[in-house]
């Protein structure tokens, strides 16, 4: 979003007011802005943002799981939820689009502040299947976790 | 009778453009416009977590004698 004053007066000054939802960005940020004008000696102007942009919780080594094998035999995927805050995270539930094929179980290895998430498949049958995991936290700025989990399931 | 011959002609010819394009050039010196300035172009937030909205306002001057005026801004 920019707010911005579009006539100043001689000898005047304004406002250029820069914003940036923070909802897409991740880590460090550099964004650029440029400033046209009338002035014909400095027609444009850049004006630069930066910062960093911390998530509120990690998913280590990220927000996929790839489960891959012969059925019976699949090695389970691991994935760690890290808490980026000092207030505790609890974990308020899991849930699954894909209850035919996974199963997890979810460890506290730092109470409130790091946990293990091991996914396992149950499919009865090979194939392949994608889907998601659904964790629920109580942390209101980030409920919801969704961990995408990908299936690639043989015969033999 | 005052004569001039032809070389004294061209000398007083050539004498005057410069003379002419001086002024000119002094003309276009005195009209000054619009002057922006923006004492600071960047900014660094302080370290944020995600969903935060961040902004900042920038200060801009007209050091200029004519109106300044911001046609846009835009974002890359």
């Amino acid at each position: 979003m920019t707010r911005y004053d579009r006539v100043i007066p001689p000898g005047g000054k304004g406002k250029i007011e820069l914003a940036i939802d923070s909802r897409g960005v991740r880590g460090d940020f550099r964004k650029r802005a440029i400033v046209w004008s009338n002035d014909r000696e400095r027609m444009s102007i850049a004006l630069y943002l930066m910062g960093v942009v911390r998530p509120h919780i990690i998913l280590e080594p990220g927000n996929y799981l790839s489960l891959q094998g012969v059925r019976g035999h699949v090695p389970p995927g691991h994935m760690e939820i890290i808490n980026n805050h000092q207030r505790p995270l609890w974990i308020k539930g899991i849930a699954t689009d894909l209850p035919d094929n996974i199963t997890w179980t979810l460890k506290e290895i730092e109470p409130g502040h790091k946990y293990s998430l091991e996914v396992e498949d149950i499919s009865k049958n090979p194939g392949d299947y994608t889907g998601h995991l659904f964790v629920r936290t109580d942390n209101p700025k980030k409920s919801e976790l969704v961990i995408v989990i990908s299936g690639q399931i043989s015969k033999e | 009778m005052f004569k001039i011959s032809l070389k004294g002609a061209v000398i007083i010819f050539f004498l005057g453009l410069g003379l002419l394009g001086k002024g000119q050039s002094l003309s276009a010196k005195g009209e000054q416009g619009p002057i922006i300035h923006i004492g600071t172009t960047s900014h660094t937030f302080s370290p944020v977590y995600e969903g935060e909205e961040l902004s900042h306002t920038f200060t801009v001057f007209n050091k200029g004698t004519a109106t300044l005026n911001i046609k846009k801004v835009t974002h890359s």
